[in-house]
């Protein structure tokens, strides 16, 4: 119980519970929700989309923001494709471009917020547009093939069932729980959303820490993008066009606060959970794909509102 | 004695065969996931014969619509369809690597899975049904031949909606084999035109800067011949021949003005109904042999668009 | 002549466990000044939040009876339009917006949702004027000190023509001329007919304005006099609930060899260039001193330390630490050189709210509690450990929020996580802003001990018997400029009113 109450808190509990209503609901109107094959069908949503949550919730932990992770994760599945799939080149050495791409994205994005006044939505929605468009310039549309069994194993294969990917989330999960908790770098993120210039005068170089945070969200970023390809068998052009937005509303409705102070790994889990609940729980319902864009369009609303009444019944207590 | 025998054997067949039909799935007890991955005529066309199919055989068709050209998203989907347990998916495959391993994945939990249109060849799917691309891009290159001056220098630019797709390719190679006989024809380039009108149009533009010695063009998905036929028009470009695949309103329109030389009708009705008979064939254990099944095209070109159309 | 205005009968308020209001009585009578008394979480604030509307009626037992008619209050603007105006201890204004549209943020002047500017403007004009505030409406709240916001939030108040006046601490952003012209205010109110409820822990403002005082300890009432028949002693150890030894400790004065010598010092204004806030303001403080720094709001004290500890840019001037020059670009370079500074307001830049005590305590020193970059959970509790019970800090655990701490903890902290590393030099700005008595006494003594340890400690305060009291030298400041220095018997409050005052010449 003692392991329980150390990992979570007030906070995390209400939205664990109230994922697991939803668990609930919508096992009750079509049971076949809790068929086994289903719930890995979800854990495996889950865990593609896990680690650039990871990365937004630092980010928006920092006092900052992301809305490119999609992109991101898209540009450098489409990088990583064309060099080692179409190009032939050598798998590590792909791999180490596409990675040297993520921390450029990343690099960009935090140099600029930290040193310009310009507000991180803004920057990192230009470079949304810019990675969508050299997405276009590198492929032309088309995807990226050609990659060997053992590269698409990892994205595919399973342990007992279990597929690769959920168990590479859950170490993920377990580090950035670790590093939040327990590294000096993690709490300064922290400290500098919930209050940058009192941690500025604690002698912390702020803007240094606001670029490695993005470049941080980018990598992560980066990394799910070759997973994805490596799930698909191919580096997709449309890849992460739903992330860009759907990852920051999970970061919120599992409790991380827009304002910054705030990094729960675990609630990002539960609210990346939920997420991929509610999209499997409509699709059993026959709703279209596009009504469920508007679905995450409401519940982001929601979870922005309740953040922001919570930040308000702080400042008047 | 005899009595005996004789009702022991009538019983036992009686009990097998309620047996086999116990095996076999009844039609109001067949789940089937339709996963649909565009929204244009065409697929409205063959949706409507695959619902009517539905409905005349008593299954129940869940039909899931994903964003156009989300491969991610059709791949969870279909992930997501094995994981309520359906017994039959229907979809198309937008690319033919990335749906290899969930459409593995769904045969393994003894899914009967039919792709429709575009094909995973590689992966274990039971059955395939939608044009015999192959076929129709080695009729259309035939008549093809058939258009031109044997002496005339022709130059050819081939347009695809998505090039990598498998029904592209075997309209592309089917066209280019059967043209080569004609030492005369080049094919100048391939350009990928995304199923977009106005990016072909767009796209015909920048070859007739970039080739100006383009005088036909060959696009094998619907909006293909469309766009380009819209530039010529545009343009005045009326020594350019444009061909290509299935009779969307607008082509049609563009063919009676004479834009558009010759068209190949798919028969998306026949696609979407044979998807689910063969369905529902093959979830009673009476599946055809063949895997692969072809429906055929028909030509429309400018001389005969005014009788059918 | 005398009437009831306001009657507040067996309030009683939990939080949760916690009884924060138990069975409190008040009655005051208009036009009266009648001040409440009590230390931090005695229950002053919440009494008044609940007089002022900010707690709903539903969520206390008790009743509140305003000229005799029983109210139900379920939001603030219920007690205004039954004439209650508060103003708050932390100001709650928008900083983005002019000081005219603050003042008048509810009711706008103008018709169909078109405002009209030059009203506003002109109405704001006489708001100001008449407590004595001299700048534009159209100033943007960013650009004032707290004190002149504090200013604003009282004038807002007083636009409405309030039955009941609610001042919680009032005059502790304030220097004693503005306070002069506060309380010059509140006695013009008081002829007018209006009860002003002050909460204040200032014994002489207590004892010089007030006509009846009430002390409230530990959520209840503990005592209700008229203020002739009583005296600070009293008063204080009824606050308290034991004896007051000594509210200034003694100090043994041993100042040894200069720690820090600033010599001419400049600070331009980031808004307006080649004007300055700081022009050539040198002083220095020794080993085991206390040089206060004295002056009216924008003198240029805070900036100059500001400017000094890296927090904003010193525009020219030379540093020296134990004799030899030294260069600092950035708060980073001040700390290596173990200075430490104590800004003005804790809640912008002196904790982070979402986390503990003991992450707040250990903010400055994490690289002592880590090793590799990870955390040392024990070396980090022990060091957070230590600093709490050093300053006494009140609260559960060092596990829990600062935000829920009181003002005078949360200084504490703040002033904890600079004293868990090692510093020489400590800037002290506004320590004791907002604390209560009790915790006022155990920062001086704090003060007085870190000195005799040899710390050298510079300390802004606009409350002069604390200067007076606390300094072993002052410098005086006004409008940018050093005017003079004051020590030994020359330390008095006439001493440095009279440097603030003298003209060049």
């Amino acid at each position: 119980m003692n392991i329980f109450r150390k990992i979570t808190s007030y906070r995390e509990s209400m939205i664990i519970i109230i994922f697991l209503l939803l668990c609930a609901v919508t096992t009750i109107v079509n049971p076949a929700f809790i068929r086994s094959r289903n719930l890995i069908s979800i854990a495996r949503s889950v865990s593609l989309d896990l680690l650039p949550a990871i990365g937004v919730t630092l980010v928006i932990a920092c006092g900052s923001m992301d809305l490119s992770c999609g992109a991101t994760l898209g540009l450098v599945g489409i990088v990583f494709g064309y060099l080692y799939g179409m190009q032939g080149m050598n798998i590590w050495l792909a791999f180490a471009v596409a990675m040297v791409v993520s921390v450029a994205i990343g690099a960009v994005i935090g140099v600029i917020v930290a040193n310009l006044n310009v507000h991180p939505m803004i920057v990192s929605l230009a470079m949304q547009k810019v990675c969508r468009g050299l997405i276009d310039v590198i492929a032309g549309g088309r995807s990226m093939t050609g990659f060997s069994d053992a590269f698409n194993e990892i994205g595919q294969g399973t342990l007992f069932d279990i597929p690769y990917t959920i168990f590479y989330a859950l170490v993920f999960l377990i580090l950035a729980v670790i590093f939040t908790k327990r590294t000096v770098c993690g709490r300064i993120f922290i400290a500098i959303g919930g209050n940058r210039e009192a941690t500025r005068l604690c002698g912390i170089n702020v803007k240094r820490y606001k670029v490695v945070v993005h470049i941080i969200c980018s990598v992560l970023a980066g990394l799910s993008g070759i997973m994805l390809a490596s799930r698909l068998g191919s580096a997709q052009p449309t890849a992460g066009t739903s992330q860009d937005l759907n990852v920051v509303a999970a970061c919120i409705l599992g409790g991380n606060s827009l304002a910054g102070g705030v990094a729960t790994m675990v609630g990002t889990l539960v609210g990346v959970a939920i997420m991929a609940t509610i999209t499997v729980a409509l699709t059993m319902m026959r709703v279209s794909a596009y009504w469920q864009n508007v679905c995450v369009g409401v519940i982001l609303i929601i979870a922005v509102c309740m953040d922001d009444i919570k930040n308000m019944a702080k400042l008047k207590a | 004695m005899k009595k005996i025998l004789a009702l022991i054997v009538a019983l036992t067949l009686v009990l097998s065969m309620g047996m086999a039909f116990a095996e076999t799935l009844a039609p109001e007890d067949m789940d089937i996931a339709y996963i649909c991955t565009s929204t244009n005529d065409y697929w409205t066309t063959l949706n409507q014969g695959l619902n009517d199919a539905a409905e005349a055989a008593g299954i129940n068709v869940q039909t899931s619509l994903v964003e156009e050209n989300d491969i991610a998203g059709a791949v969870a989907a279909c992930d997501a369809a094995i994981g309520q347990g359906v017994d039959g998916i229907i979809i198309c495959c937008g690319d033919p690597a990335a749906f290899i391993e969930v459409l593995n994945s769904a045969v393994e939990e003894g899914i009967m899975v039919v792709t429709v249109d575009q094909d995973a060849p590689d992966s274990n799917r039971q059955y395939f049904v939608g044009t015999s691309n192959y076929g129709a891009g080695q009729q259309m290159g035939e008549y093809f031949l058939s258009c031109v001056d044997e002496d005339e220098e022709i130059y050819v630019a081939i347009f695809a909606g998505t090039i990598t797709a498998n029904n592209a390719v075997e309209r592309m190679e089917g066209f280019e084999d059967a043209v080569s006989v004609n030492e005369n024809i080049h094919i100048v380039t391939y350009e990928q035109v995304n199923n977009d009108v106005q990016i072909t149009l767009d796209k015909t533009y920048a070859v007739f800067n970039a080739y100006p010695e383009v005088n036909a063009i060959y696009g094998v998905f619907a909006y293909d011949p469309l766009g380009a036929a819209m530039a010529c028009k545009e343009l005045g470009r009326d020594d350019v021949i444009v061909l290509g695949f299935d009779d969307l309103a607008d082509s049609i329109e563009l063919m009676k003005e004479g834009w558009i030389e010759a068209l190949a009708v798919q028969q998306p009705y026949e696609i979407g109904k044979t998807a689910v008979e063969t369905m529902v064939a093959a979830l009673q254990g009476n599946g055809p042999e063949e895997g692969v099944i072809g429906t055929s095209i028909k030509i429309v070109t400018k001389d005969t668009v005014n009788e059918e159309y | 002549m005398e009437n009831v205005v306001l009657e507040m009968r067996s309030v009683t308020k939990t939080f949760g466990a916690v009884k924060a209001l138990d069975g409190v009585d008040l009655k005051v009578y208009a036009g009266e000044i009648h001040t409440i008394c009590g230390e931090n979480g005695a229950g002053k604030s919440t009494l008044m939040k609940v007089l002022s509307g900010a707690y709903p009626h539903t969520s206390y037992t008790g009743e509140i009876y305003v000229d005799g008619e029983k109210c139900l209050f379920t939001s603030p603007r219920d007690a205004e339009d039954k004439g209650i105006a508060m103003i708050y201890q932390e100001v709650n204004m928008h900083l983005n917006i002019s000081v005219a549209e603050n003042l008048f943020l509810n009711d706008w002047f103008g018709k169909h949702g078109f405002v009209n500017w030059r009203e506003m403007y002109a109405e704001a004009r006489k708001c100001l004027d008449e407590i004595g505030l001299n700048i534009d409406p159209r100033t943007q709240m960013r650009q004032l000190s707290t004190s002149e916001q504090q200013l604003v939030s009282i004038a807002r108040a007083l636009h409405r023509d309030p039955k009941i006046l609610i001042l919680d601490e009032p005059t502790s952003p304030l220097t004693e001329v503005e306070s002069q012209r506060l309380f010059e205010l509140i006695l013009r109110l008081r002829s007018r007919g209006v009860a002003c409820i002050l909460i204040t822990h200032k014994m002489h403002e207590v004892f010089t304005y007030s006509d009846r005082v009430d002390v409230l300890r530990d959520g209840r009432s503990v005592a209700a006099h008229l203020r002739e028949e009583t005296n600070e002693d009293e008063i204080v150890s009824e606050m308290v609930g034991r004896k007051i030894e000594s509210y200034y400790p003694e100090r043994h004065n041993h100042p040894g060899d200069i720690a820090l010598e600033v010599q001419h010092a400049f600070v331009e204004n980031p808004f307006v260039a080649g004007r300055y806030m700081v022009k050539d303001v040198s002083f220095n403080v020794r080993k085991g001193e206390i040089v206060g720094l004295a002056g009216l709001v924008g003198a240029g004290r805070s900036e100059t330390l500001n400017a000094i500890f890296g927090k904003t840019k010193l525009s020219s001037g030379e540093i020296y630490k134990d004799g030899k020059k030294i260069h600092i670009r950035s708060t980073h370079d001040a700390i290596s050189h173990r200075i430490a500074l104590l800004t003005e307001d804790r809640k912008t830049d002196g904790f982070v709210p979402g986390m503990t005590i003991r992450e707040n305590l250990t903010l400055a020193s994490m690289k002592a509690c880590s090793r590799h970059g990870f955390f040392d959970a024990k070396k980090e509790r022990e060091i957070a450990e230590k600093t709490f019970q050093r300053l006494n800090i009140k609260a559960p655990s060092i596990e829990f929020n600062v935000s829920n701490l009181s003002g005078g903890n949360q200084q504490k902290v703040v002033l904890g996580k600079w004293l868990s590393r090692d510093v020489d030099v400590l800037f002290l700005d506004e320590p004791t802003r907002g604390i209560d008595v009790g915790a006022k006494t155990e920062i001086y003594k704090i003060m007085a001990d870190l000195a005799e340890g040899g710390m050298a400690i510079v300390m802004i305060s606009s409350e002069m018997p604390e200067l007076v009291s606390m300094s072993d030298r002052i410098y005086v400041l006004a409008e940018g400029e050093l005017r003079g220095e004051l020590t030994g018997e020359e330390i008095s409050q006439e001493g440095i009113m009279a440097l603030i005052s003298k003209t060049e010449g």
